[in-house]
């Protein structure tokens, strides 16, 4: 499998503090990778890192082939790496139609070319009925979808997901995961942060285990769940290693 | 053109439109007052800098205090070429709007950086610099000012009319063409662009927006059409001075225009332009003799209207139907 993104001993470092230090994994071209770790284990810091928010103090980031390293974040936008944020940043006092219509006229100017994207995009992440409705009016699943419809009206290769699962009722996270998978089938890689486990499991083909900025292991779900250290860092200690 | 022109409109919005210009047309011939045509004129020109700082404060979000520079300078640069080489304001005009996006280009890469206060502090202070120095400048004519008045010159070619009325419906056109742009590219990519930064420049980026150069792009335009606002209101005193037009009064002003009639809509500045002109200068003419009561009753009303209409004076109408609406369904759930 091809790689979509490879990341090479990824530091980053503010003032005194080490976010992230050394972390170096790949993302497979259509995968789907999950990012766990501990509050404070640098997974946004990365995140910021691969879309161009932050510079890396340190090491590399290569997307598509493309070193991406001290591109600013609308260049790295450009090539194909769409992003949502922890905090959903809608645009408020714009429709919904127009939130996701800024994302489709990153390719084109031609308006009509956009609103065919805009709605096939509405559709996708199903958003059409509340098109016209201010975004600020949305409720917290639906800025969170709002958020993925402007990342992908962009048609990126690459789709960073930053806790699209925080704050949803158990319904609504359900069809977030069936939209992930949706989206990962039309060929989009998927970089997600996560917290819910149970989301991770269903939905990665590999995980990323982050702690304190450090890279603790990349696996299969099945091979993560397993290992000791794993659960004594992230899942609040385990026996083995308790004991 | 036509259909992003009027396309967002309904018969009843467009026919309330027309009988509106019809009425700015004829307002002129109803009165043989040279206060009217006074306030007419600066109406029209205050909705001009209205809306040139509406590109970047209202839908950008960059609250910029400066743009009594721009205002200047569009004034110098009508009046300095007339003085020196006898130049027809057709041509410089345009130059002086050209030479403000020049100006925005090189000062607002640096000063666009900052955000927030630190930006709108930052432009207040450049537009003070610069009236500190046109104002001892010789060139410039210093303190002095710049006399533009020139005796049987061509009125078309030098734009100095005796009629009163001929600025009024020059400008007016002039307005309406500003006005028909900003519509026009508020349905474009460029403005769409401009606010999203407005809501949130993570979210720009994220989707593709260099928003420093965005950001300079409305910044030039915003002056540019500032510029013209200032030399048309040169062009109509046949003088004018730093003291008159730099000033971070006349700064806020512009500010107020924009922000009273509807920060960030392509229809608020030419609202807040008639409620403030016409709130400043009645206000001025009936009470100006009694030592600044005049300035205390402008300043109240401008308060009150701020205060209760946030969104602006556009939002009337909205806060009128949401009011209806409570008051009828509270009289029905009391039946």
């Amino acid at each position: 499998m091809r790689n979509i993104l490879e990341i090479t001993d990824a530091t980053k470092q503010f003032g005194g503090l080490m976010a992230n230090e050394g972390i170096t994994f790949n993302v497979g071209e259509g995968e789907i990778v999950g990012v766990v770790g501990p509050n404070g284990a640098g997974k946004t810091t990365l995140f910021n890192s691969v879309s161009g928010a932050h510079t890396l103090t340190r090491g590399s980031i290569v997307f598509d082939g493309q070193d991406v390293t001290q591109k600013k974040a609308h260049e790295i936008a450009r090539l194909g790496v769409g992003r949502t944020f922890q905090i959903p940043q809608s645009l408020n006092e714009m429709t919904v139609t127009e939130n996701v219509l800024v994302g489709a006229l990153m390719h084109t100017a031609d308006m009509k070319k956009a609103a065919e994207k805009v709605q096939e995009t509405l559709e996708l992440c199903n958003l059409a009925h509340r098109k016209d409705m201010l975004a600020g009016k949305l409720n917290v699943a639906q800025k969170k979808r709002l958020e993925i419809a402007r990342a992908m009206a962009t048609d990126p290769k690459l789709l960073l997901l930053d806790e699209t699962m925080a704050g949803l009722t158990a319904t609504e996270r359900k069809d977030a995961v069936d939209l992930i998978l949706k989206i990962n089938r039309m060929g989009v890689s998927i970089l997600t942060i996560e917290h819910n486990m149970d989301v991770v499991m269903t939905v990665s083909n590999r995980v990323v285990v982050l702690v304190s900025g450090k890279l603790l292991m990349v696996g299969t779900p099945e091979e993560v769940t397993s290992n000791p250290e794993v659960i004594s860092a992230y899942l609040g200690g385990g026996s083995d290693t308790d004991e | 053109m036509l259909k992003t022109l009027f396309g967002d409109y309904s018969k009843k919005q467009l026919a309330i439109g027309a009988v509106l210009i019809v009425i700015a047309l004829i307002l002129p011939q109803l009165t043989k007052s040279l206060f009217m045509y006074n306030l007419l004129i600066l109406i029209v020109i205050w909705s001009i800098l209205g809306m040139g700082w509406n590109v970047m404060g209202g839908f950008c979000g960059q609250v910029s205090n400066g743009h009594s520079m721009f205002y200047g300078f569009g004034a110098y640069c009508v009046g300095l070429p007339l003085q020196y080489f006898g130049l027809s304001p057709w041509i410089a005009i345009p130059f002086g709007m050209c030479f403000c996006a020049c100006v925005a280009w090189v000062i607002g890469k640096p000063v666009l950086r900052l955000k927030g206060h630190a930006f709108a502090i930052c432009t207040m202070a450049l537009a003070e610099c610069m009236r500190y120095i046109c104002v001892n400048m010789e060139f410039t004519n210093g303190a002095k000012g710049v006399n533009m008045f020139k005796k049987g010159v061509n009125p078309i070619l030098f734009l100095q009319f005796k009629d009163p009325r001929v600025y009024y419906y020059l400008y007016f056109v002039i307005m309406l063409i500003v006005l028909a742009v900003t519509k026009i590219l508020s349905k474009k990519r460029f403005f769409y662009y401009l606010r999203t930064i407005k809501g949130n420049e993570d979210a720009a980026a994220s989707v593709g927006i260099d928003v420093s150069r965005y950001k300079v792009r409305a910044y030039m335009l915003s002056a540019a059409i500032v510029s013209l606002g200032g030399s048309l209101y040169a062009q109509y005193m046949l003088y004018f001075d730093p003291a008159s037009m730099m000033t971070l009064n006349v700064s806020m002003m512009i500010v107020l225009v924009a922000v009273m009639g509807g920060i960030g809509t392509v229809f608020g500045p030419i609202l807040g332009a008639i409620v403030i002109e016409c709130l400043s200068e009645f206000t001025r003419a009936s009470l100006g003799q009694y030592g600044g009561l005049d300035m205390v009753l402008y300043g109240c009303l401008v308060i009150i209207i701020v205060l209760f209409l946030p969104g602006g004076l556009l939002t009337l109408p909205a806060k009128i139907r949401e009011y209806m609406d409570r008051k009828a369904s509270k009289e029905g759930a009391a039946k």
